[in-house]
């Protein structure tokens, strides 16, 4: 290719050559070429074709050629480069979705679990408390079933002593002694007429709650 | 000023860089000394471009990767907005074109004349110059930037379509015109080309000799360190112009190749 253009522009340099070369003699014909600023010759300008198109024609093939083969070597390694990073890029964005996907699903997860375990626990703790609540009642009944029993037994033993402390003052003041008996007998009167009376009492005490529990 | 005129008379501020023959090749044409600083800029190219670049590390360092930076940026901030997917059938011509100006363009700065001749033991004279201040040797890469951008045309579009592409799309009455008008202005971007890249370098270096003349003129150490700080500064404005006007020429080849290949943009 290189050839066939030298061949076209020598062609039309023969086709030019004999107007240049009357140029070039009116040129150099005087002693005022000397102060002439165009001044020249047509060789010069047939030299400086050749040295162009040598020049040309050598360092197409030993400089520019390997020049642009270095170039596009080099676009090529870094446009291989970017579509490397840019497939790097895109598998990491690929990646980054996924472990964002899979880091809001463990956060859904860990929030789902810490509600279950608060939801669990509180349960527990409402079971908890109602059997402390329960057993507290349980214990409260326990401790008041027996704070009867030790009062109706204090109550006993305070009758019965102060059965024996009367029995004891009329023997002192009447001089004679009641009989064991009927001693014992008034002492377990009392007692019953105590207990009767107490019954009636807690009878009392219940019946005005009742009636409030009916009425609602 | 008397004992001066006659010197000033016989200097020339454009002596300095313009071509003079330097021997005969075969009687058949004078080899110049612009001829030989084309040679210089092949030669150095011919050289250290295949030296930096018949390698391929994947990073460069040092010049081969200052090089490599402008090579880059010419193919994808110069030539791929108007070339697209085509850049790379065309980045060699840029890439050349690109260092062979810029070569002769610096080659055209350093005193190389006075080098060779102090080389030389004070025997060959005038072999330097700039090149790229001789309106042939910017003519022929004009030329072959020319011829490139016609031939990439044909070839992208086939020879009708590229023809028929020459004239836009207008009334039928207008058509010729425009036909004239484009052809015209196709031939007009080689002489642009040519006399923009001729026309900075001269200054450049009218200019870089115009500074000189003060010290002869006025001979006085106050003026010769005015003119030297100039020159110094104006040099160093001259090695950017070096840069930006072989950087004009081959964007301007670049932008007249996609409108070749593009006719539609």
């Amino acid at each position: 290719m290189t050839w066939r253009w030298v061949f076209t522009g020598l062609v039309l340099l023969m086709v030019f050559t004999p107007l240049a070369a009357a140029a070039a003699e009116d040129a150099h014909g005087t002693e005022e070429d000397k102060q002439n600023i165009f001044i020249g010759d047509f060789w010069e300008a047939i030299w400086t074709l050749l040295a162009f198109v040598l020049l040309l024609v050598v360092l197409w093939r030993f400089a520019w050629k390997p020049l642009l083969g270095a170039l596009q070597a080099r676009e090529e390694h870094i446009q291989r480069q970017i579509d490397e990073a840019e497939k790097v890029r895109q598998d990491a964005e690929g990646v980054l979705t996924e472990y964002r996907r899979k880091l809001s699903e463990a956060e859904q997860q860990g929030k789902n679990i810490v509600e279950q375990h608060v939801k669990q626990a509180e349960k527990e703790a409402h079971g908890v408390m109602a059997k402390a609540e329960q057993d507290m009642e349980a214990m409260r009944i326990r401790l008041e079933t027996e704070l009867e029993k030790s009062r109706r037994l204090a109550q006993k033993e305070l009758l019965e002593q102060s059965g024996q402390i009367i029995f004891n003052l009329g023997r002192e003041i009447l001089g004679r002694s009641i009989e064991t008996d009927d001693n014992q007998r008034l002492i377990a009167d009392a007692i019953d007429r105590l207990e009767h009376e107490q019954n009636q009492q807690l009878l009392d005490a219940r019946l005005p709650d009742e009636e409030a529990e009916e009425g609602q | 000023m008397g004992p001066i005129r006659p010197l000033l008379a016989m200097t020339s501020p454009i002596e300095h860089f313009t071509s003079k023959p330097l021997f005969s090749v075969f009687g058949l044409f004078n080899f110049t000394s612009h001829m030989f600083v084309v040679t210089l800029a092949t030669v150095v190219l011919l050289v250290v471009m295949p030296l930096i670049f018949h390698r391929r590390p994947l990073v460069r360092s040092g010049f081969g990767n200052a090089l490599e930076a402008i090579c880059l940026y010419l193919r994808e901030e110069v030539a791929r907005p108007f070339l697209h997917e085509r850049t790379d059938k065309y980045i060699g011509y840029i890439w050349t074109i690109f260092f062979f100006i810029l070569t002769m363009n610096l080659l055209g700065i350093m005193p190389v004349d006075k080098i060779v001749l102090l080389a030389s033991g004070m025997r060959l004279r005038h072999w330097g110059g700039a090149p790229t201040a001789n309106i042939w040797i910017t003519g022929t890469l004009a030329f072959c930037a020319f011829l490139l951008f016609h031939m990439a045309g044909i070839r992208e579009n086939g020879l009708v379509k590229y023809i028929q592409n020459f004239s836009p799309k207008v009334p039928w009455p207008l058509m010729p015109f425009m036909f004239f008008m484009e052809l015209v202005s196709s031939c007009v971007r080689m002489f642009s080309l040519a006399i923009r890249l001729f026309a900075n370098i001269m200054a450049g270096h009218i200019l870089l000799a115009a500074l000189f003349m003060f010290i002869v003129i006025f001979q006085n150490p106050f003026a010769a360190t005015a003119s030297t700080l100039a020159q110094v500064v104006m040099t160093i404005m001259e090695i950017f112009v070096a840069f930006l006007q072989a950087y004009i020429f081959t964007f301007l080849t670049t932008i007249f190749i996609g409108m070749a290949v593009h006719p539609e943009h």
